[in-house]
């Protein structure tokens, strides 16, 4: 009997203890997207993009834009932050830019990559978010003859 | 007595008393093939005794009182069921009444949290204004900057974007553009922009509505490229 009371009391102390650690603010989960959602920009080059299972690519000889949509969860955040994850062969760049937009559609404001990049890249772009039912793209020029991949884009919340 | 004895004394005994549960449980009424109904209360108790032995009517008695309080009980439950039943089923088939003063709420809040955010919006644009119109003008950087924005505005493949104004100073310059609303300029001020990341990534816009409809949209681009951000 004194061994069950002991044992139901340490049971109760013990979920306390863990419950009192656990901080009480939220945090909205950061949002991991992967290359492979990034599309065409203009709609006659729909057949010059290529996928992999990690990440996006253009066939065609010339460079195209491709956009990558962003789905955050409306965290009420001062910004929009991302990284954008990805790789252009020696001698050739890219280039990506993050948009943030209002409810309306109303252009907010970009961030852009500091200079086209070569080789793997890991850029951190962050721009004033507004409001909380915006939306936000990511628009990247990819070199042509599948030179480059962009392997993720992943939300900061 | 030995056990033989008195298990032949109490078949008989369980018989009579199972015989009797099973009239009691029938059903209230049953029709005889001649056709007139008979009341299960008015049939009348059978007592069954074999082999000469004597029941304890007082108990079987007893019994039988038992066996029509719990009759009785059965009937009154089994009129209380179709009435439950008919009411759970009514209950589930109806859809949550919704919650009026909940959802009006919710939208109130969310209509003054947009009004929030635009105030909020508003503030940060006139700070940004105020900070581009206390720049000086650098002479050389400002033409060399306005010639690339020109550059960059003509060059989009559906069209060139014509300026309304281009004031560039010594780290910003605030671009206006004119928005028919046919999102040509929509689809053309992005590439516009990362044309221009090498010189100023940074950009924020401010949309004016017109009387006509339409809106201008001002742009406040930078070559600071501010903060570099956390590391992953």
């Amino acid at each position: 009997m004194k061994i069950s009371l002991a044992l139901g009391l340490a049971v109760t102390l013990g979920t306390s203890a863990l419950m009192g650690a656990v901080p009480n603010t939220a945090h909205a989960a950061n949002g991991n997207h992967s290359g492979t959602i990034c599309k065409n920009y203009n709609a006659g080059q729909v057949k010059d993009i290529d996928y992999l299972t990690n990440g996006t690519r253009n066939l065609n000889s010339s460079s195209r834009f491709v956009i990558c949509p962003l789905v955050t969860a409306g965290t009420g955040n001062a910004n929009m932050s991302v990284f954008v994850d990805g790789y252009a062969n020696s001698g050739q760049t890219i280039t990506c830019t993050l948009y943030s937009y209002d409810f309306h559609g109303n252009f907010l404001g970009a961030k852009s990559f500091p200079s086209a990049l070569t080789g793997k890249f890991d850029v951190y772009l962050s721009v004033p978010n507004g409001t909380i039912w915006g939306g936000s793209s990511v628009l990247c020029l990819l070199p042509g003859s599948a030179q480059g991949v962009i392997y993720d884009v992943d939300v900061v919340q | 007595m030995n056990f033989r004895h008195a298990t032949l004394m109490a078949v008989p005994v369980l018989g009579a008393v199972t015989y009797l549960t099973y009239l009691q449980l029938q059903p209230g009424e049953v029709t005889p093939h001649h056709g007139n109904a008979v009341s299960v209360d008015h049939v009348p108790t059978v007592t069954t005794i074999q082999g000469g032995q004597a029941t304890n009517l007082a108990d079987l008695a007893a019994l039988t009182g038992e066996i029509d309080a719990l009759k009785a009980e059965v009937l009154a439950l089994r009129h209380q069921l179709p009435a439950q039943s008919s009411s759970i089923a009514s209950r589930a088939d109806r859809p949550p009444a919704p919650d009026v003063r909940s959802d009006q709420s919710a939208r109130e809040e969310e209509a003054a949290t947009r009004q929030e955010e635009a105030a909020t919006r508003q503030a940060q644009m006139e700070k940004i204004d105020a900070a581009f119109r206390r720049q000086t003008i650098d002479q050389s950087w400002s033409a060399n900057t306005t010639s690339a924005i020109h550059d960059a505005l003509n060059s989009p493949e559906d069209g060139a974007l014509q300026a309304e104004n281009i004031d560039c100073r010594s780290s910003s310059c605030r671009v206006e553009l004119h928005d028919d609303g046919t999102g040509r300029l929509s689809k053309s001020l992005p590439i516009v922009a990362l044309q221009l990341a090498g010189s100023m990534p940074t950009v924020t816009a401010d949309t004016i509505p017109q009387e006509d409809g339409t809106s201008n949209v001002v742009l406040y681009m930078s070559r600071d490229s501010g903060d570099a951000g956390p590391s992953k």
